[in-house]
């Protein structure tokens, strides 16, 4: 269970000679630099490295610009580093200029094609009225708007009952109620600053409309058609000055990227009478390389110091560990990192995880297959997940074997056990007897790694000094004591032993409890606080322990048959196996094989699935609940931000 | 209790929901929209928000209108999950009593303005079917006692008529909003004594105590820095639940000169992590990201469905923060940088 040690690192050097130290740095790999302020540098007089980034403002016009014009920002080889700003930066001004004054006119013309739309809602709801609207606007005394109201502002309306005005409403959809408004000249200003703050939408209905609705509706149309043609052509225009400039512009985008994300290293820089300073965290290993790359930088100091020498920094964490454990980092990763107090759960989670997946998803050639998916996913998608994949594949193998099941066929290797010695298969899941002991197996399964899970936290909470975590909670001694007897005493009734008397009752179970019941006050104890004092109230302590306490009891129960599962699932295993096989039974010989094949398929990705997600919550719930926190900050060592540039 | 079937289906439910939320390349295209309309048209087409957005047009739609349909959305979402947790679950209604609340602090804020429409404005319309006052005829209050007159029949009443000075003048409004919150925790801590117990109540009052304890320190720094309160009068104003800060570092905070001894002293409390005074962006920031983090954490980590809904509240809220700042960013040219530097996400 390995977190790589590290060691602390201070840099000190000339200011002439950062963008050098910064590129070693990025090409050794290894340094993770952590940010500089000038409490980090106390007696010093520190300044922050105000260089602003040259390439920032031009970048950022330049996603702007992709953004808007749809250009699909992506990173290629870049040919040629040399880039000049200013050339850049007349070829960006030119481009923006000619994009935007398109943009703007397409802009307009969307605008008057939404009008025109929404105008002609307007007008198909009056298209009965047989007024001209020369008569409507042509009011000297009356205005007129018309436009769609949010149909959330509409129940405010009601607010505004005894106002000048009245509003018609003629339409409504899911989200807008469409009408028109009538008020005075006198109180048009006040009217139109109610619907303002209502989110009215006013649709205006163009000075050129005049006549019926009928008429109206006739000319607004054509002029639709029109505003859309010319729409058409100037998207057009848009498209071919885009396709024109596009190699040119992503070509200037990667380089500027580039440029831009060197720079931004200097963030974790800091500066004092003209040196700069950097701190930072390299892996115990890389000492030798790492000081001499960077002390044959003229006048650069590098200091080694333990990786807890200063408490202001915290050291990440790179987790370490061999071929077979590494893929299951991706699961710890998952839940979180653990920090240098921690230990690195992975190796406990490879191994459980690939025992659990095996006993549930036991099968000789489903496994194999899998193993194959898995080896053949890291292959060619380079998932993650290939590698566990692979892993837990064999492991099914491994009980398949146990179990002789080949693809459903269950008495497929009776020759083999036969050759071995053996009378028949070594476990037959399907047999009365043999479910009591899976189930029960299953469950002692689950209390091993329950107690292995609160151990470990024992360890942690000892390492760490925490008292309370180590000895009084449920995941501590006490509980560990409380679980562990409880558990004797269940399994003397199973064996018909009486190992449960007042002693052991005594001692393993009311102590424990109390323990747990008293951790608040117990652990302000350990810690040496003299006055132990109740927040709110005594009262109120002994009702939210006694129930915490019940809820305790209750979990470690709960938890315990959490793990039936286990049985339960290779029971269902073969269970659908054998619904595969009575259907392949039922149909023509010929369809047979067909039946069998695609059975197997479905069971395998189905079960295959479920069981990889049941055993990882049993992972994240049963297991690091009890001692995981993963508080850690990942290691990340300084590197151009290539994600970035992509 | 709240754990039955249906409680957990609506952890499922949270889950799938929380599935949905705008991820960080959707800020940075966000950050790099160059209008209003451009930031609507993106969230219409490619978020989760385009569901509210279906009828709006980009080109037309008002700043404030946007910011008031994203609000519908996360009120559609808690909705929703209520529907399905039943008629058993009144602790849900936290929520609304939080937009009651917040709406009554507007009101007083707005007291003595000739102008109703910025009050009517401002009511989120989704919600006046929900709240157990008629809202609107706040917008028409002159006085602290009409607004009390609104209130009569509501638990608010009793709270804030301690408040009313001899001639039925206006309360001051850091009081009123203290009287109110201080109403709200003491409402919603009450519920979860009464509905919750054990872990489930433990993870509650956690993230409503922090809450209340960061409203406490964020109105001390602000006053700190505006005004020259004495320490007696900011005792007032501390909101007395017990979140990470020990009572006597509570009162030094009261008792500091100034709004950098606050920082001073937040930077050596259990929060140093979200106070370090050279990257200090503002008080609201740190303690969004406090909130965001927290929130996080029992969204990820809890079993319990109530932890789940209220962590998951929570995160839309600060989603719904920083939507708004990016769209005001965006309306004023602000340089993204500094958008970016506003925008909660649980780094510090």
């Amino acid at each position: 269970m390995a977190i790589e040690k590290m060691d602390l690192v201070n840099i000190k050097g000339p200011l002439n000679k950062l963008d050098d130290t910064i590129l070693k740095c990025s090409d050794l790999g290894c340094f993770h630099p952590k940010n500089i302020t000038p409490a980090s540098l106390a007696g010093s007089k520190f300044e922050e490295l105000e260089y602003k980034n040259p390439y920032q403002k031009l970048l950022s016009r330049m996603v702007t610009l992709a953004g808007d014009a749809g250009i699909e920002l992506k990173y290629g080889d870049i040919e040629n580093l040399v880039v000049d700003r200013q050339e850049v930066k007349a070829f960006v001004s030119e481009f923006s200029e000619r994009f935007l004054t398109l943009q703007a006119q397409r802009g307009e013309l969307q605008k008057n094609i939404e009008q025109h739309r929404n105008a002609l809602i307007h007008l198909r709801h009056l298209e009965g009225m047989e007024v001209s609207f020369d008569k409507i606007f042509s009011n000297q005394y009356i205005k007129v708007r018309f436009g769609r109201l949010p149909l959330d502002s509409n129940r405010k309306l009601s607010y505004y009952n005894h106002k000048m005005f009245f509003f018609f409403p003629f339409d409504k959809d899911e989200s807008y109620l469409w009408g028109v408004y009538f008020t005075t000249n006198e109180y048009a200003q006040e009217v139109d600053d109610i619907f303002s703050a209502l989110f009215f939408e006013r649709v205006r209905i163009p000075d050129y409309v005049h006549g019926t609705p009928q008429l109206a509706i006739d000319l607004l149309e054509t002029q639709y058609k029109d505003e859309t043609q010319k729409f058409d052509t100037v998207q057009k225009q848009i498209e071919t000055l885009v396709s024109e400039n596009k190699a040119r512009f992503l070509d200037y985008y990667r380089q500027v990227r580039f440029l831009c994300s060197t720079f931004d290293l200097r963030k974790y820089v800091g500066v004092a009478n003209g040196m700069f300073y950097m701190v930072g965290f390299i892996p115990k290993g890389n000492e030798k390389r790492f000081s001499e790359t960077l002390r044959a930088i003229d006048g650069l100091t590098v200091d080694l110091m333990p990786e807890d020498n200063d408490k202001r920094f915290q050291a990440p964490t790179k987790l370490k560990n061999n071929w077979f454990v590494r893929p299951f980092e991706m699961f710890v990763k998952m839940y979180g990192i653990p920090s240098h107090k921690d230990i690195d759960p992975t190796p406990y989670v490879a191994i459980v995880y690939t025992l659990l997946f095996g006993v549930m998803f036991g099968d000789l050639g489903q496994g194999l297959l899998l193993s194959l998916a898995g080896a053949l996913m890291w292959r060619f998608k380079k998932m993650e997940l290939g590698p566990i994949v692979t892993r837990i594949g064999f492991s099914s193998a491994f009980f398949g074997l146990l179990y002789g099941s080949v693809f459903g066929f269950e008495h497929a290797l009776d020759p083999l056990y036969h050759a071995l010695g053996f009378s028949g298969k070594p476990i037959e899941v399907m047999d009365a007897g043999t479910i009591n002991m899976l189930l029960i197996g299953a469950v002692g399964i689950g209390a091993l790694i329950i107690m292995v899970s609160i151990l470990i936290n024992i360890v942690l909470g000892f390492k760490q000094h925490d008292m309370d975590r180590a000895i009084f909670s449920q995941n501590g001694l006490a509980g560990l004591v409380f679980y562990g007897t409880v558990l004797c005493g269940v399994l003397g009734m199973l064996t018909g032993t009486s190992v449960l008397n007042p002693v052991v009752i005594a001692l393993g179970i009311v102590l424990p409890i109390l323990l747990i019941f008293f951790k608040e006050p117990l652990g302000k104890l350990a810690r040496g606080e003299r006055k132990i004092s109740f927040e709110s109230g005594v009262g109120s302590f002994i009702a939210e322990s006694f129930f915490e306490l019940f809820e305790v009891v209750l979990s470690f129960v709960a938890n315990t048959m959490s793990f039936l599962r286990v049985g339960g699932f290779i029971l269902s295993h073969a269970g659908m196996m054998a619904v595969v096989f009575t259907i392949s039974s039922m149909v023509s010989a010929g369809a047979s094989p067909v039946v069998i094949v695609i059975g197997n398929l479905f069971v395998m990705c189905l079960e295959g699935l479920i069981v990889g997600i049941q055993v990882l919550r049993l992972q994240f719930y049963e297991m690091f609940s009890r001692f995981f926190s993963g508080e850690g900050e990942p290691f990340e060592p300084i590197s151009v931000d290539m994600a970035a540039v992509q | 209790m709240l754990d039955s079937m249906s409680s957990k289906a609506i952890f499922t439910k949270i889950k799938a929901m929380y599935g949905h939320r705008l991820r960080e390349e959707d800020f940075e295209q966000l950050m790099h929209k160059s209008s209003v309309p451009a930031c609507a048209a993106y969230l219409k087409s490619q978020t989760w928000y385009g569901e509210v957005l279906r009828d709006v047009q980009e080109t037309q739609i008002h700043r404030g209108a946007l910011e008031e349909l994203l609000g519908r959305a996360v009120f559609e979402q808690y909705s929703r999950l209520v529907h399905y947790a039943g008629k058993g679950n009144r602790f849900y209604r936290y929520y609304l009593i939080k937009q009651e609340i917040g709406m009554i602090i507007n009101a007083v804020r707005l007291i003595g303005n000739d102008d109703p429409n910025e009050f009517v404005s401002a009511v989120p319309g989704y919600l006046l079917g929900s709240v157990s006052f008629d809202v609107l005829s706040l917008a028409a209050c002159k006085s602290f006692a009409e607004v009390l007159e609104v209130l009569r029949r509501t638990p608010y009443y009793k709270v804030l008529s301690e408040l009313q000075s001899g001639d039925g003048g206006p309360a001051s409004l850091p009081l009123v909003e203290h009287a109110l919150y201080d109403h709200y925790y003491k409402t919603v801590l009450a519920m979860i004594d009464q509905q919750f117990r054990g872990k489930t109540a433990e993870e509650l009052r956690e993230m409503f105590c922090t809450k209340a304890e960061l409203i406490s320190v964020t109105s001390l720094f602000r006053l700190k820095r505006s005004f020259a309160d004495s320490p007696l009068q900011l005792h007032e104003m501390v909101l007395r639940y017990k979140g990470r800060l020990p009572g006597r570092l509570m009162e030094q905070i009261v008792n500091a000169q100034d709004a950098a001894e606050v920082l001073d002293i937040l930077a050596h409390s259990a929060y140093s992590r979200y106070f370090d005074k050279d990257n200090f962006v503002y008080i609201e920031y740190s303690a969004g990201s406090i909130r965001y983090n927290l929130a996080k954490k029992y969204l990820t980590f809890s079993q319990n469905t109530t932890t789940a809904f209220v962590a998951f509240m929570v995160l839309q809220e600060i989603e719904i923060e920083n939507l708004i700042n990016i769209i005001e960013g965006v309306r004023y040219k602000q340089d993204i940088s500094q958008m970016r530097a506003l925008l909660i996400r649980g780094g510090v």
